[in-house]
């Protein structure tokens, strides 16, 4: 692979003979040819980028346009980001559509799903500004932050999903949040014409929860270049979703929220960590293998943790007020 | 002002959440790595490893909304 990268690289940047100093940089045992051959190059940016190549084992391919290496599908990596991309948006969706149906039930559909059609206008505009500026980020400093920010969120999710699975924080309720923001709907005065009220509340809650999927979608789409895939499959979710809350008419209680957030949560810390790491320059041992082995240490640790805070729930607190 | 202040409390609770000490950990795991890389290290364990601190926070800490 390595001999391939090195015929390629000339005929897409200009490397000069300063570019082609003695090796430096870390050594790891398991990929030192990989480590090496990105010591060569002084530029840590073109560095990157062949080493993009090298960790894959899918044939690179050269985009002309902004000088970026897209991998190959690596189905298993790319299926588990999918996944990822996919339970989110079912997770923040079911939250939107129990809003929406409240306020559309009690006050009436046409405000209220003109919101829900504003508010997908403003995120699609959101992934379509800021989707193409993405992409043509250089992928080190991309990963770095986009890897950090990911993990950040991962952490957050997975922490919080920890405490309601110990009983410090009370699970995610569907019906008790329908039946608390049809109260509000009713209460709330009414308008002449257009029911601002009902706007104002689809829209709210479409926005809000989808600003989590827009910035997954993004991030995940951009980091792996299959930011089209991702926007997708997030918006075949939304269909779906919307499909079965149609047909049944009332909120989707029985998805089981909380474990699909444990799992989200423990992919978007994986995946966070393992972007991170590699935009800090560091080389994972096995290089996109790596992904599937952080995946089961974070569930291990987090089931552990679970359990350790159940018992010490049972000693101590009781049950908080649920966000 | 208010509009402001909205604002900025809504991108602090979307980035750093309902716990303001996981973002300090991730930074600074971020940044053991990133040094030890740049003095020839290869300290991939570092991140998973601090990690598990960010999510194993005592409950008394936690800051319920």
């Amino acid at each position: 692979v390595r001999i391939t990268v090195a015929s390629l690289v000339p005929t897409a940047w200009p490397i000069s003979r300063a570019d082609m100093a003695p090796a430096r940089g870390p050594v790891a045992k398991r990929n030192s040819a990989t480590v090496r051959s990105t010591g060569l190059l002084r530029s840590p940016d073109l560095a990157a980028k062949v080493a993009d190549v090298v960790f894959s084992s899918d044939p690179g391919v050269i985009c002309s346009k902004c000088y970026t290496l897209r991998r190959g599908w690596n189905v298993k990596n790319e299926g588990l980001l999918l996944l990822a991309v996919i339970l989110a948006t079912a997770i923040e969706r079911v939250e939107a559509l129990t809003i929406v149906l409240a306020a559309g039930v009690t006050r009436g559909w046409r405000a209220t799903l003109a919101g829900v059609g504003a508010a997908f206008v403003v995120l699609g505009l959101v992934v379509a500004t800021f989707g193409p500026a993405i992409s043509h980020l250089s992928l080190t400093p991309l990963r770095l932050v986009v890897g950090g920010l990911v993990l950040l969120f991962g952490i957050q999710w997975t922490r919080k999903e920890i405490l309601r699975t110990s009983g410090y924080k009370a699970t995610h309720d569907e019906d008790a949040i329908y039946d608390s923001t049809r109260v509000s709907a009713t209460e709330a005065p009414r308008g002449t014409s257009f029911d601002r009220y009902s706007f104002t509340i689809a829209f709210k809650g479409v926005f809000l929860e989808g600003l989590g999927v827009v910035f997954i979608v993004l991030t995940f789409g951009a980091s792996q270049h299959q930011l089209a895939i991702s926007a997708v499959f997030a918006s075949l979710t939304v269909v779906a979703v919307a499909a079965v809350a149609v047909l049944i008419h009332r909120p989707l209680s029985r998805v089981p929220e909380n474990s699909l957030k444990f799992i989200v949560g423990i992919l978007l810390t994986s995946f966070g960590m393992s972007w991170s790491v590699k935009g800090a320059g560091v080389a994972w041992p096995g290089g996109e293998s790596a992904i599937p082995v952080l995946i089961a240490l974070m569930a291990g640790t987090s089931a552990l943790f679970a359990r350790a805070l159940r018992r010490q729930h049972g000693r101590t607190l009781a049950p908080q007020v649920s966000s | 002002v208010i509009q402001l202040r909205r604002s900025g409390r809504f991108w602090y609770d979307f980035v750093v959440g309902d716990n303001w000490t996981v973002a300090p950990g991730v930074v600074a795991a971020f940044a053991a790595p990133y040094l030890a890389t740049h003095h020839g290290r290869n300290w991939f364990w570092l991140l998973p490893g601090s990690d598990r601190p960010c999510r194993r926070l005592p409950p008394s800490r936690q800051r319920e909304r």
